[in-house]
């Protein structure tokens, strides 16, 4: 018994450690850099999520008969805020005739999309838990949320059918409350 | 065999053809060459794991479907049973799944598999019943189940055996969950609670806890996933559990390194009241869902195996 108090006390030190030193790794703000900057996310980026959809949940699902039913379009925020602020986000992806070729989404949605493609027991399979832990910990949580002080990145895929129609129009705004507004646009061609 | 074979190809084919409506069959298995007692087998590991499922949804994800029928591949059933169903509908603040139901939203189960320790992950909600969940609002998911079965009874104890799930997600923090599978009648009640850390990149900590009061049972499991240095996965999960009084656990741990993208070399061990094992393994994935491992271990006696795994999704 004592062994065992001892060995469930080794691991909470082990995961306070833990703890700590990621709280601690938040970069503070930085006023030579600009508040926001917004991109399409490249390989680089995404890479230490996973080199496939197994653990990636930025790299579209593909099946062995039917391929990849969708085509993702990665957006990458990265914030350095001074204060502690509110997010808003617009985020449309439109044909030039105006009809929606690929949707945003955040975190849950992000979460149902790869729920509605999974058929394994999904919370048993430990690649597809790496998966959801990197929505959680990368993916907006919502179009209007706070975010920390500090520096920070963000995710957010827009998804359409593979292929996204060309050409077609990202457009992302990015309100940081009280601070400023920031544009993205990126013609899909 | 060969026309259950075309039919599952149709089927799959049907997802192929709609936009909305998904199909999908997964086979998995393994065939084991060499065992620990130099034996050769074939597992399919059937039920749970061979299914088959429809999916669908409209385009605006507002309502759905969902299928799954298990062990498809037994030849004395054939397609076994339906393992699980649902219809759901999503509105602005809820969502109501109504079915035979195998909901895992209030489940939390340790990072890298719910079968390494003695107590690896919380229940779900299961059965048929009405499952009403409000959508997440500032992270918080609220979630009631009435379980009401195919055997008529009265509303009362449908009532009193009622799931009430919680989920609340910190930004940049981690995920809560508490599921209370609530049952008056019998009494059999169980609380499952869960905590999920993912404030660090890299890593995945998870604490659950299960007590099943009325049973004097009482389970608590804690696991680590961690991928911050190059090319290596490591794994660290314990648990210990209490059944009236009796005391069991379990300690594994796993460092998986991946020598190239298709090689990759394993070393782990366990200990357990039950006993002890230390192995080293080296895999080599095929890709598709095919993989191999020749694994060597001591559990007491030292022994081998070589193992052909296949997981394929159709």
């Amino acid at each position: 018994m004592k062994t065992i108090a001892n060995a469930i006390g080794w691991i909470i030190i082990i995961c306070a450690l833990f703890i700590i030193s990621g709280c601690a790794s938040i970069k503070p703000f930085d006023s030579s850099l600009p508040l926001l900057t917004i991109s399409k996310a490249e390989k680089e980026d995404l890479r230490g999520f996973g080199n496939t959809f197994d653990t990636n949940p930025y790299i579209e699902p593909s099946s062995l008969i039917r391929g990849k039913l969708n085509e993702f379009f990665v957006i990458k925020l990265e914030f350095n805020l001074p204060q502690n602020s509110r997010i808003h986000i617009i985020a449309e992806g439109n044909t030039n005739e105006g009809v929606i070729s690929a949707k945003a989404y955040d975190m849950y949605a992000l979460e149902d999309f790869w729920n509605s493609v999974t058929y394994r027991e999904s919370e048993n399979d430990a690649k597809f838990q790496l998966r959801i832990s990197n929505i959680k910990r990368s993916c907006i949580p919502s179009f209007s949320f706070e975010q920390n002080a500090g520096q920070s990145v963000l995710f957010f895929p827009f998804i359409g059918k593979n292929p996204i129609p060309r050409p077609s129009k990202i457009y992302v705004q990015v309100v940081v409350e009280n601070l400023q507004s920031y544009n993205f646009e990126y013609l899909l061609n | 065999m060969k026309k259950l074979i075309v039919l599952l190809l149709a089927l799959a084919m049907v997802g192929a053809v709609s936009a909305q409506v998904t199909t999908s069959i997964g086979l998995y298995g393994e065939v084991t060459f060499i065992n620990q007692a130099g034996n050769a087998v074939f597992t399919d590991y059937g039920a749970g794991w061979d299914t088959l499922t429809f999916k669908g949804s409209d385009k605006d994800s507002k309502y759905g479907f969902s299928a799954t029928y298990n062990n498809v591949l037994d030849t004395a059933t054939v397609f076994g049973g339906v393992r699980d169903w649902n219809v759901w509908a999503k509105g602005k603040f809820t969502k109501v799944f109504l079915g035979k139901l195998r909901n895992a939203d209030f489940r939390m189960t340790l990072p890298y598999w719910a079968g390494a320790t003695v107590f690896g992950g919380t229940d779900r909600i299961t059965g048929y019943g009405v499952l009403v969940e409000t959508l997440p609002m500032n992270g918080l998911t609220f979630g009631v189940n009435l379980p009401i079965g195919t055997t008529a009874d009265t509303l009362v104890n449908v009532l009193q055996k009622s799931d009430v799930g919680l989920k609340y997600d910190v930004k940049g923090f981690g995920t809560l969950i508490a599921l209370a599978n609530l049952d008056l009648v019998t009494p059999s009640n169980v609380v499952n609670v869960g905590f999920k850390y993912t404030g660090m990149k890299n890593l995945t900590a998870v604490v659950i806890g299960q007590a099943k009061f009325d049973a004097n049972t009482y389970k608590a499991g804690l696991g680590f996933a961690y991928s911050g240095i190059d090319k290596l996965a490591a794994n660290l999960e314990a648990a210990v559990t209490s059944t009236a009084g009796t005391l069991a656990y379990s300690v594994w741990a796993q460092g998986k390194y991946s020598v190239t993208d298709q090689v990759s070399a394993t070393v782990g061990g366990s200990y357990a009241d039950t006993g002890y094992d230390a192995y080293a393994a080296v895999g080599y994935d095929y890709g598709n869902g095919l993989s191999s491992e020749a694994k060597v271990g001591f559990d007491g006696a030292v022994y081998g195996a070589l193992t052909l795994y296949y997981g394929v999704s159709f």
